[in-house]
């Protein structure tokens, strides 16, 4: 292997492990807001990751210049969106989940 | 001018996406970005002057390498407290920052969204921004004001 190969396919394996965090903390969370800080921000890094190993072994050129675009409109979308979703539970009044009241029940996703 | 150096930009994305640099392509690719930036110029330039804008590109260029550090960092610490190494501690925190136009404004709410940890909830209409944090570590490296005073250096003296 190459060292472009070897470098490709670390990141590769790190924006994998990135993106399963993410997937896990969308599970372990508590609330709906937890797990957008899981869901929304691990994908940047994570897809970031795997779009960098995957322009790397192109190199130079016109398919790298896409990837380099779609990295670009990644990182101004994903808060955009992150932030539309947690507006709008906030809108329609949805609790955020605290330590001090974790007896209680945390907040359904969908309510 | 603003016309123009929408349809330079355009044009330029445009050759690099299609890759085809015939006539048939070239003719078909400049009348939609004819048509786009007639439509689009206003909306990408803004108001303010031309200088203004490269100036803050520039700036949020040299911004950008910090705020990707930043990401790599707190997302670490988010996966330390997805696999419950650390614990969570959400809370709701409200700031204010001295910020003076939409710009700054725009590039703080974004990135404390995009750092991992705080999410920009809501910014109310006196510029109180209203913040979810995962941690109380999270909520102090926003009151700490550190990324504020960095968004209002790519402001400039505008």
């Amino acid at each position: 292997m190459s060292v472009a190969e070897i470098i490709s396919t670390v990141l590769l394996a790190l924006g994998g492990l990135v993106m399963l965090a993410g997937a896990v903390g969308v599970v372990r969370f508590p609330d709906f807001y937890t797990r957008l800080h899981a869901a929304g921000k691990a994908d940047t890094l994570g897809q970031g990751l795997i779009l960098l190993g995957l322009a790397l072994p192109a190199g130079l050129g016109l398919v790298s210049f896409k990837i380099a675009l779609i990295i670009l409109f990644i990182f101004v979308l994903n808060p955009t969106a992150t932030h539309a979703l947690a507006r709008g539970a906030w809108v329609i009044g949805l609790q955020p989940w605290a330590r001090d009241r974790a007896g209680e029940q945390p907040a359904e996703e969908d309510a | 001018m603003r016309f123009l150096v929408t349809w330079i930009l355009l044009a330029a994305l445009w050759i690099g996406l299609s890759g085809h640099t015939d006539v048939v392509h070239l003719t078909f690719g400049f009348l939609s970005v004819t048509l786009v930036s007639l439509i689009s110029h206003r909306h990408l330039m803004g108001d303010g002057s031309l200088s203004t804008l490269s100036g803050r590109l520039l700036r949020l260029a040299l911004y950008t390498p910090w705020l990707l550090w930043e990401i790599v960092l707190a997302n670490l610490d988010v996966m330390l407290r997805v696999f419950g190494v650390r614990s969570i501690d959400p809370r709701v925190i409200r700031f204010r920052p001295e910020l003076q136009d939409d710009f700054g404004k725009t590039v703080l709410a974004n990135s404390i969204t995009l750092t991992p940890g705080t999410v920009t909830v809501d910014i109310e209409p006196d510029g109180t921004y209203v913040i979810h944090a995962l941690s109380r570590e999270a909520a102090e490296g926003v009151l700490a004001g550190r990324m504020e005073g960095k968004v209002r250096g790519v402001e400039g003296g505008s």
